[in-house]
């Protein structure tokens, strides 16, 4: 009877840990959220952005997207980047079109390069992350609003925005 | 093949030496598909495993006879990425963890004087789950695009673009790992419930308290393991998006969770190693283990820090700096219960009477050869060594110092030591020495240039490499062929073994430690029916 007791027990714990290997994921998730591991980057309400002070540092911030090759769409920023001082919001806007004869929905991922500057990312509005459906030959301007956070490390001279469009057909409507 | 000629050599030695009249067993296909004695099962999985070792070894020679020279020869570059997955994924699901099990199966009860194991029909399911799964995976090599070519990583994005061969393998992955935890229940359960009266948990031998624990980490993260592939699976054809970027996932996610099985997956392969070597160093050094407690203690402190060093796998994937600082010296903190195990060895053999016998030499051989392995896993702990080194053949060599002349020779030198406990009959003391140092000899030649090519730059998984390298990768090559066949010698030794030699005495060796050299030679069909009292 103890055996069973334990065969029970353990047999538990491999159930757990099967659930643990999936939460593992939101984990994951919130891991990267709180400490921008990975280039992820913090959404905030307009209100507390205008609050900011502005430094009087600047940042170098370039712009790069790329259309995945399953994708039939180009995909480039309007300007290639600017010169940002933490504590002012701006604007990306990034040019995207179907060439494509049908209507395609895609989805686009965002990173910010150095990764710890991620955190200190902070945007007020973006296209990133939800879907987006092209007809065809239609042709749209795509807007992120962000700031830099004034606490972003010193050593932060320059960073990296990067999309990347995905087709996102076979998530369509979810 | 040779399944069945030790299978025959085994009954017949049985009828031949053993008729007591309590011993009588079934025969034929009832006594090996319907067996739940753990003896039979234990000699059903380490054959299994020696037939996945040649299986995964010929897959391995024609990894080598491909890079024998640079260009290709014999295989186009995807066929070679298949050979090399599936190598890892049978040598390490094949041969090594079954052939573990095998050990465990054998020798765990006679160890703790327990008449069998404590679940013995669930220890039938557990081997015979094996061949089925093996049989789906190696059926993958017949399906459209061949068999998963993605390495036995199974690294997301990639896999969830393969074909049909990677569902195979996920079903696959799925059984081994039911049978894994089946495994691994019953080892817990037998020596925590079953051992006999008197022999606390700090009596019992290295090589049950390696396996408890290695039972433990596999529970922990054998189930972790089927959630990743599951995911995978479901990104693959249910429309979710945990590793699909194109959704909103993240692959990096898949590494992360892949290495929280997977470090603690390279103890599971090396921790019943330190158990065989505990047990035959002090046999043939006839002193008993130096440090038993501080064996247990790093046991346990290895199993425990597996769980917190996974991303020392993935250093050049992109970490926050503490995250790199963090994995960097948990790493370096595994060479402390490491190097006391190391330390203990050594000091079980000082000033002992040593003798050299063939399970000894390979004790020895282990030592000293897993330790050169465990030094260069300290080189490749340095995070920014590691990123010139990640992803070159100095980690090749490095997990072959560790796994090759680690676990799988550890199994040798531990079938050499038990083989006349099992069958009852001596092994050619010559043959064995013979077939340690052609293994030993050869095991070198074939990585330790492997090392060099690393340093100067050589990735692994390609078919292909420029010319400097051709020198060190003949050496490889001609290495592996000579040790691929060295291990015929192996087989013929076993055989021979089995089907006749000298007569082996209830001690075997000289004197030796515990309670499975109390019952006669070869080990009857059943043993310890009157539990033994362990003073």
């Amino acid at each position: 009877m103890q055996a069973k007791k334990l065969v029970v027990q353990l047999t538990l714990v491999a159930v757990v840990m099967f659930g643990f290997g999936y939460a593992l994921v939101p984990l994951y998730e919130a891991f990267c959220r709180i400490t921008g591991f990975g280039g992820k980057t913090d959404v905030i309400a307009e209100a507390m952005a205008a609050q900011a002070v502005p430094s009087d540092r600047s940042i170098a911030v370039t712009y790069t997207s790329h259309s995945h090759t399953s994708l039939p769409w180009e995909f480039k920023p309007v300007s290639k980047g600017l010169d940002v001082k933490p504590g002012e919001i701006h604007e990306a806007v990034f040019y995207v079109k179907n060439y494509s004869n049908r209507p395609i929905t895609g989805m686009s991922t965002f990173n910010v390069t150095p990764p710890r500057a991620g955190f200190h990312f902070k945007k007020t509005e973006c296209f990133c992350f939800t879907q987006q459906v092209l007809q065809p030959g239609e042709e749209k301007e795509m807007l992120v609003r962000y700031m830099l956070d004034p606490a972003m490390p010193e050593d932060v001279l320059e960073l990296t925005l990067s999309y990347t469009f995905f087709d996102n057909e076979k998530y369509a409507g979810q | 093949m040779s399944d069945t000629a030790v299978a025959h050599g085994h009954d017949h030695a049985h009828d031949h030496d053993h008729d007591h009249d309590h011993d009588h067993k079934p025969t034929g296909f009832r006594r090996w598909f319907m067996s739940t004695n753990h003896k039979d099962i234990g000699t059903l999985y380490l054959i299994f495993s020696l037939t996945m070792l040649f299986l995964g070894g010929a897959m391995a020679l024609v990894i080598r006879a491909e890079l024998f020279q640079p260009g290709l020869q014999f295989v186009d570059p995807h066929f070679f990425n298949q050979m090399t997955t599936m190598h890892a994924l049978i040598m390490v699901f094949g041969a090594v963890m079954p052939g573990f099990v095998g050990f465990a199966n054998w020798m765990v009860p006679l160890m703790v004087g327990a008449p069998d194991m404590a679940l013995p029909r669930m220890n039938n399911w557990s081997f015979w789950i094996l061949p089925f799964a093996f049989s789906i995976l190696l059926l993958s090599f017949f399906v459209p695009g061949g068999a998963p070519a993605a390495g036995w990583t199974l690294y997301a994005p990639l896999t969830v673009q393969g074909g049909m061969s990677v569902d195979m393998a996920i079903v696959a992955i799925h059984m081994m790992g039911i049978s894994s935890i089946m495994g691994a229940i019953n080892i817990i359960v037998t020596t925590l419930n079953m051992r006999a009266p008197g022999m606390t948990l700090m009596k019992m031998p290295m090589f049950v308290w390696t396996w408890l624990i290695t039972a433990f980490l596999l529970i922990a993260v054998m189930p972790v393991f089927a959630g990743a592939v599951t995911m995978l699976l479901t990104d693959r054809h249910f429309g979710t998006a945990f590793f699909n970027p194109a959704g909103g996932g993240d692959p990096v996610l898949f590494q992360h969770i892949f290495w929280f099985f997977g470090h603690p997956e390279v103890y599971i392969m090396i921790l019943p190693a330190f158990g065989i070597i505990s047990q035959i160093i002090p046999t043939f050094a006839r002193k008993p283990l130096f440090g038993y407690s501080s064996m247990v203690f790093a046991t346990a402190a290895i199993a425990f820090l597996s769980f917190i060093v996974w991303a020392h796998h993935m250093f050049t994937v992109g970490m926050p700096l503490q995250g790199e600082l963090f994995f960097m010296y948990a790493t370096m903190l595994i060479s402390v219960p490491t190097g006391v195990k190391v330390f203990n060895w050594v000091t079980t053999m000082w000033r002992g009477s040593m003798t050299f016998e063939t399970p000894m030499l390979y004790a020895i051989g282990v030592v000293f050869l897993f330790t050169m392995g465990g030094l260069s896993g300290l080189m490749l702990a340095i995070t920014p060594a590691d990123f010139q080194y990640h992803d070159t053949y100095f980690v090749v060599a490095h997990f072959h110092y560790v796994l090759f002349s680690g676990a799988v020779m550890a199994m040798m030198g531990g079938t050499f030591y038990w083989l006349p406990k099992w069958c009852g009959h001596m092994y050619n003391e010559t043959l064995g020495k013979w077939h340690f140092w052609l293994t030993t000899i050869f095991f070198n030649i074939t990585f330790f240039p492997q090392h060099f090519l690393g340093l100067a730059g050589m990735p692994r998984r390609y078919a292909d490499y420029p010319i400097q390298f051709t020198e060190f990768n003949q050496w490889s090559t001609v290495g592996a062929f000579g040790l691929g066949i060295s291990q015929l010698l192996f087989v013929y030794i076993i055989v021979s073994t089995v089907r006749g030699g000298k007569k082996a005495t209830t001690e075997v060796w000289d004197n030796p430690e515990g309670l499975e050299w109390t019952v006669p030679s070869p080990a009857p069909f059943h043993t310890f029916d009157e539990p033994p009292v362990v003073k």
